[in-house]
């Protein structure tokens, strides 16, 4: 009998003589999991993905369409649904399985997505008042957008940045979403560099009875900036609106620089 | 061999569906709820002898690996799942295995009721079969194409939505 070290402490013992360990591979060619495991492993996908598994064959596509997967698919996007967890609340069990999950959900999307064209149609420009964003924000609040929404249809690089930075403050101040989430959704689309400019004006104060003149502040910052927390400040006055010692704030697209006085001293 | 009773006691023998014999560390076998089940059952009935516990769904190239795995996590906490090194070591370990390996890895990690690796695996494939195309997973995973024509244009239709 030989006996072999393998793996630091284990032994490995073979009757008769030891062969070279086969390739890994073995004969076991098809990607056929117990039902159970693959159940498993959809549970784990996201909406999209789940759709593809499900388009592979037939065994995919029952499991892949089956209420439990898209259950728990609509209480991740949308948790203000609050569809109960309790199964033997008898309400929410009837009701789920009187529902077809799955159209639930597509149709919900569709929904959403409608809401947000109609929403999109109505902010169009370079240019925003805080009232006007700040009402903008209460709207994505009473259209129950979720994160996920936000993030298949407001974190769009082809859209108005402005649009960006509405989505954004909504998930971080209102969706109450963990900034890190918040940045890895802004570099998925590619947007975290887009920037906005905050201009804002707060009254003059009284000085030995003359009132000074009326202080203008202004910062360029990105997308990301707001989401790390390094402009705190610039979310606080947006946030807050014009209100107070603040007598207006405008918001705007921030353009690149044209510098060119710059670029000749460099060169 | 030099044994000892103490020794006898903190390892158990393992046997392979190809009868091969895998000596395990005691601690490295309670990672997996089936081994352990066994050692108490026998621990209960206050047997001295050297355990034997057969496995015949596991081939000895795939006990291997989940051995590996229960050896590596032994060293660690149950709690300590979190930890950035043990996560990097579970990456690279799968990383290494063509989804033959995975899909017999992931069954024996549920037959041999590892949960942790079972999670593990599952969490891997997941991840592999994120933002790919149909026809992709088709071919990575191996999977038969059994739709007509006419259903799998019903079913493109039907999932038109997700794929923009």
């Amino acid at each position: 009998m030989h006996v072999f070290f393998l793996l630091n402490k284990t032994f490995y013992f073979q009757f008769g003589k030891f062969h070279k360990m086969k390739h890994l591979s073995g004969t076991i060619s098809v990607f056929d999991l117990p039902y159970d495991i693959a159940f498993k492993v959809a549970s784990l996908l996201h909406a999209g993905d789940v759709c593809a598994l499900g388009s592979c064959s037939k065994f995919w596509r029952e499991l892949c369409g089956s209420n439990e997967i898209w259950v728990s698919l609509t209480k991740k996007r949308w948790p203000s649904l609050q569809l109960s967890d309790n199964d033997d609340d008898p309400n929410s069990n009837a009701q789920s399985h009187l529902t077809d999950w799955k159209d639930f959900y597509v149709k919900r999307h569709h929904e959403m997505g409608n809401r947000v064209v109609k929403f999109v149609e109505q902010c169009s420009t370079v240019s925003l008042e805080v009232q006007e964003y700040l009402k903008a924000i209460e709207e994505l609040c009473s259209m129950q957008i979720g994160f996920m929404d936000v993030q298949m249809f407001l974190f769009k690089h082809e859209l108005n940045v402005l649009l960006n930075l509405v989505a954004l403050h909504y998930c971080i101040n209102w969706l109450g979403v963990p900034l890190q989430y918040v940045m890895d959704a802004l570099q998925g689309s590619n947007i975290s560099e887009r920037q906005v400019s905050v201009k804002w004006w707060k009254v003059g104060q009284w000085s030995y009875g003359f009132r000074m003149r009326d202080e203008s502040h202004y910062r360029t910052v990105s997308l990301a900036d707001l989401a790390t927390d390094k402009q705190k400040e610039v979310l606080g006055v947006l946030s807050r609106g014009a209100v107070y010692e603040v007598i207006r704030v405008q918001i705007s697209v921030a353009y690149p620089l044209s510098a060119p006085w710059t670029c000749q001293s460099l060169m | 061999m030099a044994s000892s009773s103490s020794s006898s006691l903190s390892r158990v023998v393992v046997k392979s569906s190809d009868n091969n014999l895998f000596v395990v560390n005691k601690k490295v076998a309670s990672q997996s709820q089936l081994l352990k089940q066994c050692i108490d059952n026998m621990e209960e009935k206050g047997t001295n002898d050297v355990i034997l516990i057969p496995l015949s769904n596991v081939t000895s190239n795939i006990l291997t690996l989940v051995l590996e795995y229960c050896e590596k996590h032994a060293d660690f906490a149950d709690d300590d799942n979190n930890n950035q090194e043990l996560k990097q070591w579970d990456h690279e370990f799968l990383k290494k295995f063509d989804y033959a390996t995975l899909n017999s890895l992931t069954m024996a990690a549920d037959y041999m009721v590892t949960k942790s690796l079972l999670n593990l695996c599952c969490q891997f494939i997941a991840d592999s079969i994120k933002d790919l195309t149909v026809q992709q997973i088709r071919q990575i995973f191996d999977i038969k194409n059994d739709f007509t024509p006419q259903e799998e244009a019903d079913i493109k239709n039907e999932n038109a939505w997700a794929f923009r």
